[in-house]
C-alpha cells in the first residue's frame, strides 16, 4: 500500500480534487518525510513549511467551496535554487548570493502557482549550474538514494533527489549541458529538457543563456506532460520565449509506436561508456522494437566536437552573465574596505564564487578575449551550425535518437573532483541536444547494483510529444 | 593548421583581472595546470571544418523582439532589499573616478 508521498502528481490531483485526501494531510506527510530523509539526502537548502502549510489550507477551503482547481492541484513541488520565488531565499548554492531574497516569482513559478501547485522549498544545485554532481554546492553536496557513497548527479540534484526518495511529488530543474537528464538518470526519475524557447527563462538565474531552459523532473510520462502543459508557452518578459501553438502533451500519452523509427548514433556510444549502461539501453531499445518500432545505428560525425563546442560557449556566455555580481546592489560583498572599484568587486568576487565557478569564468574571458574569440568562441558557434546540420540530416530518417543519458554509473563523491575535465566529459551524451535546442528526456531503464540508468531520447524542436509516447511505452513495458 | 595554446602565468593574472576575481597564489598555480588541461581538450575544434560554415549565436529564429514603451511605477523598497551596503537610500560605492 502507497504511502501517501509516494503517489504522483496524477494520483494526487485526482484525489484531492474528489475529496479523497486533504491537501493539509498531504502537505504535513511530505514535510515529515523531509525531516524523515534530507539529513542523509541534503536535497533542500530552504524549506518553505509555513507558506506551503497556508496554500493547503486555501487549497482544502477551494475543495469545500468547490470553486475551480488547478491541473497541478495541491501537487508539493520543490524548486532549484536557480529559480527565483518571491520572498523565498534563492541562492544558486553559491555564497555570493547566500543572503538573497528575489522580490519575485520566475514565470514558471507564477504559472504553477496559478494552477495550485504548492511548493515546498528551493533544493541544492551546483553553484550557479556549472557541474555534472553537485558536489560545487557551496552548502555541500546532495547524495544519492541509492548508495550514500555516490553522487546525485547535477547540476539539478537536490530537485532529482527529491523527487526520488518523494521529498516532494515533482519538481524544477534547468538544464543547460544535461543538468537535469544527469540527475534524472543517476536517481531513477524522468526529466525532460524542453525545446530552447517553449519554456520561458524570466526569473531563471542565467549561466548560459542561448543553451539553457527550466526543465520538469517527475517520478513518470504522465506527470511529466501535466506539468510540462503547465509550464510551455509564450512569454512576452522572456525575448527568447517562441509563439507557438500550445500543445496538449497528455494526448500522446498511451499512443502506439508502431512504425516509429529510432536513429542510434554511435558517437554517443563511446568506447568509455560502461557496459552495464550499454546493456540496459540496448535491452530497452530492443523492448522498443518489441512495440513495433524499428531501429538504425548512424553516424553523426560532428559529434566528435560537441563538447569541446559546448563548454567554449557555455563558459564564454557564464564570463558575461555572473559579471553582474559585484557585490554593489546585491550579493556578496567583502568587508574589507578597498577604495579602488576594480579591487573592490575583485574582491567580492574572490570570496563570493567557488573554485569551479572561477575556472569557468576565467575560460571564457580566455576564449572571447581580443587575439582569441576567432579561434574559440566563434569557431565553437561554427561547429555548432555544423552539428545542427548533421541533426536536421538524421531527423529527415528519423522520428527519434537514442542513447545512453550518461556514459557511466553514478560515481563516487570526490571521484572527479580533482580533475575538472574528467567531470566535463560526462556530460558528451547530453551536450548536443542543448547545442541544437531541440527537447530530449532521460527516463530509467533499469540499473546495476542497484545504481539507476537512464536512456535518452531526443527529438526535433517542438516534438516533445514523440518524447512523450515512446517514454510512455517504455516505461510501460518496463512495469511488466 | 592545429593552434597549440597554453595559458602562461602572466596570462591568467591578466585574465583574472579582465574578469575581476582575484586568484590566490594557490589558485594561480592551479588554474595554470587545469586550465592548460582543459584548452589543450578545447584544441579539437581546430579539426573541424568549418568553411562557407555561418555561426550560430542563437537556435531560434527571431531577432529583435521588442516591447512597448510603458513605464511601471517605481518601488525602491523592493529595488534595494538585497543590497548589502546601504545609506538610506544609496549603494555605497567604491571611487570610480
Amino acid at each position: 500500500m502507497k504511502k501517501i508521498f509516494e503517489y504522483s502528481a496524477f494520483q494526487i490531483v485526482e484525489k484531492i480534487r474528489n475529496g479523497e485526501l486533504s491537501s493539509i494531510e498531504y502537505i504535513n506527510a511530505l514535510f515529515d518525510r523531509i525531516k524523515e530523509v534530507d539529513s542523509k539526502i541534503h536535497a533542500y537548502l530552504t524549506v518553505a513549511k509555513d507558506m506551503a502549510l497556508d496554500e493547503a489550507k486555501e487549497i482544502d477551503k477551494k475543495v469545500k467551496k468547490g470553486e475551480r482547481l488547478g491541473s497541478l492541484c495541491g501537487v508539493g513541488m520543490a524548486i532549484k535554487d536557480n529559480i527565483c520565488t518571491d520572498s523565498i531565499r534563492t541562492t544558486c548554492s553559491s555564497k555570493s548570493l547566500s543572503n538573497f531574497t528575489p522580490s519575485y516569482d520566475a514565470t514558471v513559478i507564477e504559472r504553477i502557482r496559478k494552477e495550485d501547485a504548492i511548493i515546498l522549498g528551493k533544493t541544492n544545485m551546483d553553484e550557479f549550474a556549472m557541474g555534472s554532481s553537485t558536489e560545487y554546492s557551496f552548502f555541500g553536496p546532495t547524495i544519492n538514494p541509492y548508495d550514500d557513497e555516490r553522487v546525485a548527479g547535477g547540476s539539478s540534484g537536490g530537485s532529482a533527489a527529491a523527487v526520488a526518495v518523494s521529498e516532494a511529488t515533482a519538481s524544477l530543474g534547468s538544464d543547460t549541458g544535461g543538468s537535469v537528464r544527469c540527475p534524472a538518470s543517476f536517481c531513477g526519475v524522468v526529466g525532460l529538457k524542453p525545446t530552447y524557447g517553449l519554456v520561458s527563462r524570466y526569473g531563471l538565474i542565467a549561466y548560459a543563456n542561448s543553451l539553457e531552459q527550466i526543465s520538469p523532473i517527475v517520478k513518470d510520462v504522465r506527470d511529466l506532460a501535466i506539468l510540462l502543459n503547465c509550464i510551455a508557452g509564450h512569454d512576452e518578459r522572456d525575448s527568447t520565449s517562441l509563439k507557438v501553438v500550445k500543445d496538449d502533451y497528455t494526448r500522446n500519452i498511451g499512443n502506439d509506436i508502431k512504425g516509429l523509427k529510432i536513429g542510434v548514433p554511435k558517437e554517443l556510444f563511446g568506447h568509455g561508456t560502461n557496459k552495464h549502461v550499454l546493456k540496459r539501453v540496448w535491452d530497452a531499445i530492443h523492448a522498443l522494437e518489441d512495440l513495433g518500432a524499428s531501429y538504425t545505428e548512424i553516424s553523426l560525425d560532428s559529434l566528435e566536437y560537441a563538447l569541446a563546442s559546448y563548454y567554449i560557449i557555455a563558459n564564454s556566455e557564464a564570463s558575461s552573465n555572473l559579471a553582474r555580481y559585484d557585490g554593489l546592489r546585491y550579493g556578496f560583498r567583502s568587508d574589507e574596505e578597498v577604495d579602488d572599484w576594480s579591487d573592490t568587486f575583485s574582491k567580492n568576487r574572490r570570496e563570493g564564487f567557488g573554485q569551479e565557478v572561477k575556472r569557468r569564468i576565467i575560460l571564457g574571458t580566455f576564449a572571447l578575449s581580443a587575439g582569441y574569440y576567432n579561434k574559440y568562441y566563434l569557431k565553437a558557434q561554427k561547429v555548432r551550425t555544423l552539428i545542427k546540420k548533421d541533426f536536421d540530416k538524421a531527423f529527415k530518417k528519423f522520428d527519434i535518437l537514442a542513447s545512453p543519458t550518461m556514459p557511466i554509473l553514478p560515481f563516487k563523491l570526490g571521484e572527479k573532483l580533482k580533475n575538472p575535465l574528467e567531470m566535463y566529459m560526462c556530460d558528451l551524451d547530453t551536450v548536443p541536444a542543448n547545442l541544437i535546442g531541440a527537447p530530449a528526456i532521460s527516463i530509467p531503464c533499469g540499473s546495476y547494483d542497484d545504481l539507476p540508468i537512464g536512456i535518452q531520447f531526443i527529438a526535433q524542436p517542438f516534438k516533445e510529444g514523440s518524447l512523450l509516447q515512446v517514454s510512455y511505452k517504455l516505461e510501460e513495458s518496463l512495469k511488466d | 593548421m592545429k593552434i597549440e595554446k597554453s595559458l602562461s602565468k602572466k596570462e591568467i593574472k591578466h585574465l583574472s583581472w579582465l574578469a575581476k576575481i582575484e586568484l590566490t597564489k594557490q589558485e594561480e598555480d592551479l588554474f595554470s595546470n587545469q586550465l592548460n588541461d582543459i584548452l589543450s581538450y578545447f584544441q579539437k575544434i581546430d579539426e573541424a571544418n568549418v568553411e562557407d560554415l555561418q555561426p550560430t549565436y542563437h537556435v531560434i529564429d527571431i531577432t529583435n523582439v521588442l516591447r512597448s514603451d510603458k513605464s511601471r511605477p517605481p518601488n525602491p523598497e523592493q529595488a534595494l532589499k538585497n543590497v548589502p551596503k546601504l545609506k538610506g537610500r544609496y549603494v555605497k560605492a567604491p571611487r570610480i573616478v
